[in-house]
């Protein structure tokens, strides 16, 4: 029996425990697990459609048939905030895996070789770094246009910066290894060490890394959307369903339609961010 | 070490002339003939083409790229900016009435945020793994997780409407010039402003404690006998503020992007929700210098956190010489 146990102690079953010890990150993948199902099965939880509007049942109350009630043009709440969070969460997770694509590859590159290739990557994510991300997405949707493509694809332009400091300072560490000599006298290639011998070394970072951007995106879009800069108005987002705030009449009479979204919002960044602090906590103890 | 701020100094002129070029060519990519973007398009229905060939010729749109990059930037030089698209006035006017407005939300907002980010932070580091701690901590993870314009929102509810405190919106009612008459419609976007960077600070600041309070000295004052009080404040805290004020001013332009969403949520008329204003409406020339602008208060930022961690720590100016600036 205890020799059972001790075999089952791999790094990755310790990690586990560690993760499943930590209280806050728990309730994190929990927030995260709701969200996401609800989200994903949206026509599973609700038999209205998102789109539909029915002008005789503007702003009703919460009711058994509409759960939150209707909006402003009689469109079911509840139905639009999970079919909602559809679009948030592909905008959030496209832009976060855009981004760490971006940041891991000019990341490898400017760590393994170097030099004036280095230079030059890290003088202009010096530039990146030193804006804050919100402004530049919003020049940048100024000169492109509001929309959820040219969202994700101006978020991942916008925000390599923090996966490829990560990457390149990890990969100048492992350049010194021992095992990135013996491939290079192997005579492998320059790519395939990088990406298929010391990529997967920095992955754990990355991954952290990954998770937290979500939550960054979720918000970014959100913001956006509230100021009538993000996704199109008639798409169904967290960000676009809380505009409706703006008229003074929906802010003061009726409450459900704007913070029902926020809600949902808050509750999914802050699983993120819990999730996020728990992964972190176990794949780098040393922060 | 003045030879190192120097260099420092005028590293930011290369840096500005990148960010003013992409600026520059960032508006050329724009679709549309430029001269619909100058002039009112309902004087350009009534202009016949000979007009409108003259008009272009005198508005220099026939020169090369350079040279009208050359004519931008040197009117920049001399303070003029240029006209809105929207509103048909001068830049310059608009800025003079908006950038007062937002510097005072801004500055409101660091005070609020730095007091109280600093207290948090102190608070939590000496009550370390006590329900205080544990509570400000998550506390700063919803901090930074509720978006600020949600937050926004449910104040204006909470605050303007149901309790009516305080005003909903906008800088000053009708004969309400002075400062005190202007604070009560400050005070709830500025804090709202402040939430996320309480939140950071007081992350940093109950870190920098925590690092301080390990160090020998610390040991040795409280050895020496002085009152735990004496200990936190005037060797603990003391210490821990060094690291601190660069955090201070290295998250200041984060600060900056924030008010875009906040003047926006409180109708406030600064900069921020000038330039929404002006992206929703394509309305280019503000857009390029609020960016220019914003991209020279960033750099200016960038040059003090240099300054100061130079000033705060001797290796990083002696060990300059070698990376070059």
């Amino acid at each position: 029996m205890s020799k059972k146990k001790y075999k089952k102690s791999s790094l990755a079953r310790r990690n586990m425990h560690k993760f499943l010890a930590n209280r806050l990150a728990m309730l994190g993948l929990v927030l995260l697990i709701v969200v996401i199902v609800l989200s994903v099965a949206a026509p599973v939880f609700t038999k209205h459609d998102p789109a539909f509007n029915d002008a005789t049942i503007r702003y009703q109350a919460p009711s058994s048939e509409h759960i939150l009630g209707t909006d402003s043009i009689g469109r079911d709440l509840w139905a639009r905030l999970i079919y909602g969070g559809r679009f948030s969460l592909i905008i959030g997770i496209a832009s976060a895996i855009g981004t760490s694509l971006i940041g891991v590859i000019l990341g490898c590159v400017s760590g393994y070789y170097g030099g004036k290739v280095d230079a030059v990557i890290v003088y202009i994510s010096e530039i990146f770094y030193s804006f804050p991300q919100l402004l530049l997405v919003l020049i940048l949707v100024g000169f492109a246009g509001r929309g959820w493509v040219n969202l994700i694809l101006i978020f991942s332009l916008t925000g390599w910066i923090f996966g490829f400091r990560i990457v390149r300072s990890k990969i100048l560490s492992l350049r010194e290894e021992t095992f990135v000599d013996a491939c290079r006298a192997n005579g492998i290639g320059g790519l395939s060490i990088m990406f298929r011998h010391m990529l997967p070394n920095t992955l754990g970072p990355v991954i952290v890394n990954l998770t937290l951007s979500t939550a960054g995106f979720v918000l970014n879009e959100a913001a956006l959307s509230f100021i009538g800069l993000g996704v199109e108005a008639h798409i169904p987002t967290w960000g676009n369903m809380i505009n409706a705030a703006k008229s003074f009449v929906v802010l003061q009479n009726y409450p459900v339609v704007w913070i029902a979204p926020g809600i949902a919002i808050s509750l999914f960044v802050l699983g993120i961010n819990f999730f996020g602090d728990g992964l972190r906590d176990v794949y780098d103890p040393g922060q | 070490m003045f030879k190192y701020f120097g260099i420092r100094l005028l590293a930011l002129i290369p840096k500005l002339f990148i960010i003013s070029i992409i600026i520059f060519l960032g508006l050329q990519l724009v679709p549309g003939d430029p001269i619909s973007r100058t002039v009112p398009p309902d004087k350009l229905a009534e202009m016949d083409e000979e007009k409108v060939a003259l008009l272009r010729e005198k508005l220099g749109l026939n020169d090369t790229l350079f040279e009208r990059y050359g004519k931008w930037i040197g009117d920049i030089f001399k303070g003029d900016f240029g006209y809105s698209l929207s509103t048909h006035g001068e830049i310059n006017k608009i800025i003079a009435n908006r950038l007062p407005a937002t510097l005072e939300l801004a500055a409101i907002g660091l005070l609020f945020a730095t007091i109280f980010g600093l207290l948090f932070g102190f608070i939590s580091a000496i009550k370390q793994r006590t329900p205080i701690d544990y509570s400000l901590t998550t506390l700063g993870i919803i901090g930074i997780s509720v978006p600020q314009f949600f937050f926004g929102l449910l104040a204006i509810l909470f605050f303007g409407i149901t309790l009516k405190w305080l005003p909903v919106g906008g800088r000053m009612g009708v004969g309400e010039q002075a400062f005190f008459d202007r604070i009560q419609y400050l005070v709830l976007p500025s804090f709202i402003l402040g939430i996320v960077y309480i939140a950071t600070l007081m992350r940093y600041t109950r870190g920098s404690m925590l690092d301080v309070m390990g160090k020998d000295y610390i040991k040795v004052a409280r050895s020496k006998g002085l009152s735990e009080v004496n200990v936190n404040i005037k060797h603990g805290f003391r210490n821990a503020l060094i690291p601190i004020m660069v955090i201070i001013i290295m998250r200041l332009p984060y600060l900056v992007a924030g008010t875009v969403i906040i003047e926006t949520v409180f109708n406030y008329p600064g900069m921020g929700s000038m330039l929404v204003f002006a992206i929703s409406g394509t309305d280019l020339p503000i857009v390029m210098i609020t960016t220019l602008l914003i991209a020279v208060v960033i750099l200016l930022a960038s040059f003090l956190v240099d300054v100061l961690s130079a000033l705060l720590d001797p290796r990083i100016r002696l060990g300059s010489d070698k990376e070059g600036a």
